[in-house]
């Protein structure tokens, strides 16, 4: 319904404006880094925990600039069309090459230690129909776009490595991929082209993406116990998971060649960042 | 320093725009309603019998940003050219409360029933630029901003009944979270409709990128069986800080200061419809 309305709204946009004549076709080639935007996950962080046999105490640390899986590198390609001066419409993609987020714990008492690092981060490609509204001063034209984003094949990578060092040294290596569903939200774009020639300008822009995305399944991708592989012997319910928006269990009667079901969980994709690239007009 | 950078932006494209035509103010008073965007809060009811071993939980649709909601407000504007104008606006939302619900079933003289709601507000302080274009009658816009939250709050509410063969007992809890601005982005489509010279009427489509993290939270009712027992908890216990880092010990925990924890954030992103009326001064 959000879609339809978001949609609707902007194709009433353009047939209010349209004009008696049309600029022609345009292409955008462009990067550019993004932070997150909307934080919501605090998986960025450090717990440090010391216990000298008699008390215990716990360091904790939130890692700035964590929050969404939407900050990284974005590289993208657009095709427009521009139905008069002022108006245009931009149908673009992009692939989104997310940053890393971290979370470590560590516990140490005389000579034991435990250690369990994890980290993930996603990807995806994003696809953007768009409007756009710009004005020309000279060889400048200020616009702004916005528009829907599509996430298709979206992935996330959790990866975990515990240590620990009780009775005896051991080690827990694993990988999950996320995977599954597709990511919807929405941009807005303000920034500004400047023309070089007729044909090539270059383009700076401020962008903001409101996204998350609830993946459909994930499995275990590696599972190193002290270096042996645990896939092979692990049943399906223990290496698979799939995500629904309800579900009924049967405890007494669990079925484990299947993947377990546990209720969808959302992981944050917002960001706002900085893009520049390449503007041709055909 | 992002809100810094889409300030600058913001700043010279106003300056790009600016020419030696017309100047004018203009006031608009707006009402709409928001559904939650980029969820991620997720509330759900959970159901639990004993006597079978089967349980069922559903997800509560909408429940995903505190977002969701009605916000009023109240923008002024200044027209630089005849396509660009910057806003600045003031609203207040109201956010629609997510209810949780539990059901652990035992047996008949032995459940626990849990409902829980959460809910949301601010007030919204919303700078932003204006694209438009079209007919002096009909004029559809794109418009950009930031989004700073103010007097945050949210209310988290419980009640848990247990009921055992002898007795049934039943708490209640509410929590009040406060503190530290949020920063936010907004975008959106819309168009307006002149009806004369001064008066217009318009409707938008509007995005916020947000999520808070508040600084304090509070527990300002806490009952079992009827009986208040905030007066007996220590500060420790009833009030909690948020922090980006702390430090805690077994040894010497401070009863008399609140708890540290983590900062944790709550979503408040929305996609609604507003609709209100534009006068020129």
């Amino acid at each position: 319904m959000k879609i339809k309305l978001y949609f609707g709204t902007v194709l009433l946009f353009v047939l209010l404006s349209t004009q008696l004549y049309s600029q022609g076709i345009y292409l955008n080639f462009g990067s550019g880094y993004s932070l997150c935007a909307a934080p919501k996950l605090t998986q960025d962080k450090n717990h440090i925990s010391n216990s000298d046999g008699v008390y215990l105490t716990d360091d904790y640390k939130l890692v700035k600039g964590s929050g969404s899986f939407g900050k990284g590198i974005q590289v993208n390609a657009s095709i427009g069309y521009m139905f008069n001066s002022n108006i245009g419409a931009e149908l673009g993609i992009g692939y989104l090459i997310g940053s890393k987020t971290t979370d470590t714990y560590k516990y140490t008492y005389q000579s034991t230690f435990s250690e369990i690092k994890s980290s993930m981060s996603g990807n995806m490609i994003r696809l953007s129909p768009a409007l756009k509204i710009t004005k020309t001063f000279g060889n400048i034209k200020p616009y702004m776009r916005t528009g829907l984003v599509i996430g298709v094949a979206p992935k996330l990578t959790e990866k975990h490595k515990s240590e620990m060092s009780t009775f005896a040294y051991s080690i827990i290596e694993t990988q999950t991929e996320y995977t599954g569903g597709i990511a919807l939200g929405f941009s807005g774009s303000l920034g500004a082209d400047y023309s070089i020639t007729d044909k090539i300008g270059i383009f700076a822009e401020f962008s903001v993406i409101n996204q998350s995305w609830a993946p459909k399944k994930s499995k275990y991708t590696k599972y190193l116990d002290n270096g042996t592989d645990q896939l092979p012997v692990m049943n399906t319910s223990a290496k698979e998971t799939e995500y629904f928006e309800s579900f009924y269990t049967d405890i007494q009667n669990p079925d484990h060649s299947s993947p377990l079901k546990q209720l969808k969980q959302y992981y944050p994709f917002s960001s706002v960042g900085l893009n520049f690239g390449l503007h041709l007009n055909l | 320093m992002r809100a810094t950078s889409y300030i600058t932006i913001l700043i010279l494209s106003i300056s790009f725009a600016s020419q030696a035509s017309a100047q004018k103010l203009y006031v608009n008073i707006h009402y709409g309603y928001g559904l939650s965007a980029a969820p991620n809060y997720l509330h759900a009811v959970d159901s639990y019998d004993s006597t079978i071993n089967t349980g069922s939980i559903k997800y509560i649709k909408g429940s995903g940003s505190l977002g969701a909601g009605s916000q009023f407000g109240a923008t002024i504007g200044y027209v630089f050219s005849a396509n660009i104008s910057a806003e600045l606006g003031i609203g207040y939302l109201s956010g629609k409360s997510i209810f949780d619900d539990y059901w652990k079933f035992v047996s008949n003289d032995n459940y626990k029933t849990k409902g829980s709601s959460l809910s949301g507000s601010m007030f919204r302080i919303n700078p932003s630029i204006k694209i438009s274009c079209g007919t002096k009658k009909i004029s559809p816009y794109l418009k950009t901003g930031i989004i700073l939250g103010i007097a945050s709050r949210i209310t988290s509410y419980s009640k848990t009944v247990d009921v055992h063969p002898l007795i049934t007992e039943v708490e209640e809890q509410e929590t009040k979270f406060s503190g530290r601005m949020t920063l936010g982005f907004s975008f959106g489509a819309g168009a307006q409709y002149s009806v004369n010279d001064k008066i217009g009427i318009f409707t938008e489509v509007l995005v916020i990128t947000q999520s808070w993290a508040p600084k304090k939270a509070e527990l300002t009712k806490y009952t079992i069986y009827g009986l208040d027992q905030l007066p007996d908890m220590t500060t420790y216990e009833k009030e909690k800080e948020f922090v980006s880092s702390y430090s805690e010990t077994t040894q010497n925990v401070d009863k008399t200061e609140p708890e540290k924890q983590l900062k944790v954030f709550f979503p408040f992103s929305s996609v609604g419809l507003n609709a209100g009326i534009s006068y020129k001064l």
